[in-house]
């Protein structure tokens, strides 16, 4: 048997920042690097002791300053004379939970880990495999290196730290106020936020908020949020018209993974899932953990391991997943001698990559893992198991990603709750992204999240910002917009990624932007109840920010999931002098028959309908440096129907009637659907939680039972009754 | 709330309410039916609610057997309120409606599809015994794909 030294796998900023295309901005001519740019991080504040952060790189120098952390922090640190992260401020304390009393102080030293994550994906000098800040070159080259954290988006730039939560719980929009105002106060070019609340709406404070910033000067990026792709529920404040939200998609195309030949005869391949290379050679005895009757246990005790019959040095141990942190396992095996520790999963696909194991999450006890940790499938669990005894030998192989360039499960979804405008405006990758780990001085960790996506698109709107520098926010925001990548999104949705994967090399190209409304970019048409054809036009604007002219071709495209429209020009192409703005009429039209009805599918239970688009500006001529833009159009169209209900006879007790029902003059056929209508309210709040009627209808199911439906109805509507 | 023994207090909840925040703690935008037994809000069920985006019609399913009812034990009476989690407002419809799941007094459960520009006519009736037990306000017709608010729920009183 042979095990070498744990070598990490591909770190995320090495895996992300390529498939963004930074390292070409970087290297550009001229390059962008995030010079004399200030980001602000509201977020946990950051561990400036970190190497990443040009800090000490020792978990002693973390400790010392966590043990002063509400005493004015080390200026070599931290300050204008520190290497990176120049100023910040402690909103809240250490022992702020958002159920208690803030207690400021001036040092915004991290406690949690999230900050100092996110702020080294967005700003990073990154550390390499030898454990020292790297220093450069910036270039196309840079990731020719090996590094234990890959630099950030914008390398150079200043880190500000705006600390709005506590070690651990979370924290209210009026703190997220004072920390944006802090930002727009000290002049920062961009805040990123990684934080947020679902179902966001212009009701929260810290919406208002970021609009003053943007208009202020200050360019806002903000988390889409975690909670799936269900409509209505992207968060706030990335829901502010001029901020950018981020959603998330995955930028690994795959994963290390271990073919295991087993002495029965049968070779399964397996996910390496922390990517410990090279592998042992040698066949490895097969032992696997069980329950008292027998069948394969989950392995989360380590007495499994240290009880096992002769114990299980050297050996290959096999456990299922369930119950405690996957990890635990593989910490477990080690510590008992294992050579390597195979999880069978219990459900579809392989278990995560988890890149280095560096603690166990149950018990936040450190721990580094160098024994490869296995992840198997579930149909292959028995398989593997019925080899109890035998052998396995590993080699490595690479496993494709199936959730390469997918959106992220999580990555929540538009449009925005109440007035239906789109968000989010762009992509980012945000799984499996490995940044700054805590107190660790020079080592790294893999989140994943929206949280994760927002600092990727903050650096990149500093690199925009540093390539024109006279450009307003709005602008910028619409550089960011107008190149965004559909392409690079499997199953792109335009309510769930904007205009898709942000293009750090044509945003900082670009001369020209394209923009229905300054601050916003895209065309929200909101929500329209269509009893005819809908039609509607709005003017696009198409300034040229260069010194040459621009020529484009317009076209425009439905996308994914919309319901059927079209969309007429006022002009196909258009030619835009320097310094000039062209105004372009753009009708979008949607037949209202065709935009669907309330029925409910397996795929879309709330019957959510919208029409979504891309306008395409294709440049001519070689204009815009060949940079070609777009701008999402969006509606949510409700296809009505105008079912009416007359009574014809008496309806009382002992006497017959009639329901006359009719549908004029509409767009769609209606279902009447009869209750015992039960209870009856008038008026008393404008909100969309106003009760009107209530009642109940009676469906035979068998002689015995009977299937009851309860229909509420009330004054006015709602997005979603998710937040009603 | 769903009193099925006649004591004047509720003996189940049947709520509409995120399947995320009520299963896992997170919401995630999709919304279900919960039926749950008082006074403990022990969860007896839950399943896919049928409530559209952009509109102001719930749609709450539930077996007779998960709240009690039986052919022998048919009636029950309910009331209704909602909560907004926008702003924390509540809202009760004042009073207590009664039903028979088994028998009940007025014509229910019927769907009629009207097609644009068509008309149709349906026959209703009252069931004059059941009525004395378990009275209804009329018919509630409710029409998915009407224009949101009072549109989606046509009345009809009786009288």
């Amino acid at each position: 048997m042979s095990v070498s030294p744990v070598q990490a796998f591909s770190p995320a900023h090495t895996t992300t920042l390529p498939f963004l295309g930074v390292p070409a901005v970087w290297g550009g001519v001229p390059g962008f690097r995030g010079e004399g740019m200030k980001i602000a991080i509201i977020d946990t504040g950051i561990d400036y002791t970190h190497a990443n952060f040009g800090g000490p790189g020792t978990v002693a120098a973390f400790e010392t300053a966590f043990a002063n952390s509400a005493l004015p922090a080390d200026p070599s640190m931290f300050g204008p004379d520190a290497p990176k992260v120049k100023g910040g401020t402690d909103l809240v304390g250490d022992n702020y939970t958002g159920l208690n009393t803030e207690v400021p102080d001036p040092n915004p030293l991290d406690c949690n880990g999230h900050g100092s994550h996110t702020a080294g994906t967005a700003a990073g000098f990154g550390v390499t495999s030898a454990g020292a800040t790297y220093t450069g070159p910036y270039d196309a080259s840079t990731f020719s290196g090996s590094f234990n954290v890959g630099p950030g988006v914008a390398p150079l730039a200043d880190l500000y730290s705006v600390r709005v939560f506590g070690c651990s719980g979370f924290t209210s929009s009026q703190n997220v106020v004072t920390a944006i105002e802090w930002a727009v106060d000290h002049d920062m070019d961009v805040i990123s936020m990684s934080l947020g609340s679902d179902f966001g709406t212009t009701a929260d404070v810290s919406v208002e908020a970021s609009n003053n910033a943007a208009l202020a000067g200050t360019i806002v990026v903000a988390a889409a949020g975690n909670a799936g792709p269900s409509p209505y529920i992207v968060s706030a404040p990335g829901i502010a018209a001029r901020a950018i939200s981020v959603a998330a998609d995955d930028a690994t195309a795959s994963f290390p993974g271990a073919t295991m030949a087993l002495s029965t005869g049968t070779t399964l391949t397996t996910i390496n899932a922390n990517g410990i290379s090279p592998l042992p050679t040698d066949a490895l005895k097969i032992a696997v953990l069980r329950n008292a009757d027998g069948t394969p246990s989950l392995g989360c005790d380590p007495a499994e391991y240290t009880n096992f019959p002769g114990g299980v040095a050297g050996m290959l141990v096999v456990t299922q997943r369930g119950t405690c942190a996957r990890v635990a396992r593989a910490i477990y095996g080690e510590m008992a001698g294992a050579a390597a520790v195979a999880m069978v999963t219990n459900g579809p696909g392989y278990p995560p990559f988890e890149g280095p194991i560096t603690s166990n999450p149950d018990t936040g006890i450190p721990f580094t893992v160098t024994i490869p940790f296995l992840g198997v499938l579930l149909a292959d669990g028995p398989t593997l198991v019925a080899a109890d005894g035998g052998t396995g030998t590993l080699a490595a192989t690479t496993i494709a990603n199936p959730g390469f360039k997918a959106f992220a499960s999580f990555s929540s979804a538009g449009p925005q709750d109440l007035n239906s405008a789109l968000k989010p405006d762009i992509v980012a990758p945000g799984v499996s992204v490995q940044s700054t780990l805590i107190g660790s001085g020079t080592q790294g960790a893999r989140f994943s999240g929206t949280s994760m996506a927002t600092p990727h698109v903050a650096g990149i709107a500093a690199l925009v910002r540093e390539a024109h520098p006279s450009w307003t926010v709005a602008e910028v925001k619409a550089a960011i917009l107008n190149t965004g990548s559909s392409d690079l999104v499997n199953g792109y949705l335009v309510r769930r990624g904007g205009t898709g994967v942000v293009q750090p090399i044509p945003a900082t190209e670009t001369n020209v932007i394209a923009y229905f409304n300054p601050g916003a970019v895209s065309l929200n048409l909101g929500f329209q109840e269509l009893g005819q054809d809908f039609s509607q036009g709005a003017m696009l604007s198409i300034t040229n920010k260069g010194t040459s002219p621009a020529q484009f071709d317009l076209t425009a495209a439905s996308t994914p999931g919309s319901a059927p429209n079209t969309v007429t020009f006022s002009t196909a192409s258009v030619r835009v002098r320097p310094g000039k703005t062209v105004s372009v009429v753009v009708t979008v039209n949607v037949p209202a028959a065709t935009v669907g009805d309330s029925t409910p599918t397996s795929a879309n239970r709330q019957a959510f309908r919208n029409v979504a688009g891309l306008v395409t500006l294709t440049p001519t001529d070689g204009s815009n440096s060949g940079v070609v833009l777009h701008v999402a159009y969006y509606l949510v169209p409700r296809a009505l129907s105008n079912v009416q209900a007359v009574l014809n006879g008496q309806l009382s007790p002992g006497h017959r009637a009639n329901v006359r029902l009719s549908n004029p003059a509409t767009a769609i056929a209606g279902v009447a659907d009869f209750y015992a209508w039960g209870l009856s309210s008038r008026r008393t709040t404008a909100g969309s939680n106003d009760l009107r009627d209530a009642g109940v209808q009676s469906i035979p199911v068998s002689a015995t039972t009977r299937f009851l439906v309860f229909a509420v109805n009330t004054w006015y509507r709602w997005s979603t009754p998710s937040d009603n | 709330m769903i009193d099925t023994n006649g004591d004047g207090v509720p003996d189940f909840l049947v709520a509409g309410f995120d399947i995320g925040a009520i299963l896992t703690g997170s919401f995630d935008g999709r919304y279900g039916s919960f039926v749950f037994a008082l006074p403990n809000f022990d969860l007896v069920n839950a399943r896919f609610a049928f409530a559209p985006t952009d509109s102001s019609t719930l749609l709450l399913p539930v077996r007779s057997d998960e709240i009690g009812l039986s052919v022998s034990n048919p009636r029950f009476a309910y009331m209704a309120a909602g909560y907004s989690l926008q702003d924390g407002s509540a809202d009760i419809i004042p009073g207590v409606a009664m039903f028979n799941a088994f028998t009940p007094s007025i014509t229910s459960g019927v769907a009629f599809v009207v097609p644009v520009g068509a008309r149709g006519t349906v026959p209703v009736s009252i069931d004059a015994s059941e009525w004395a037990n378990t009275p209804a306000l009329g018919l509630m017709i409710v029409v998915l794909d009407n224009s949101a608010g009072r549109g989606e729920a046509r009345l009809l009183a009786a009288g």
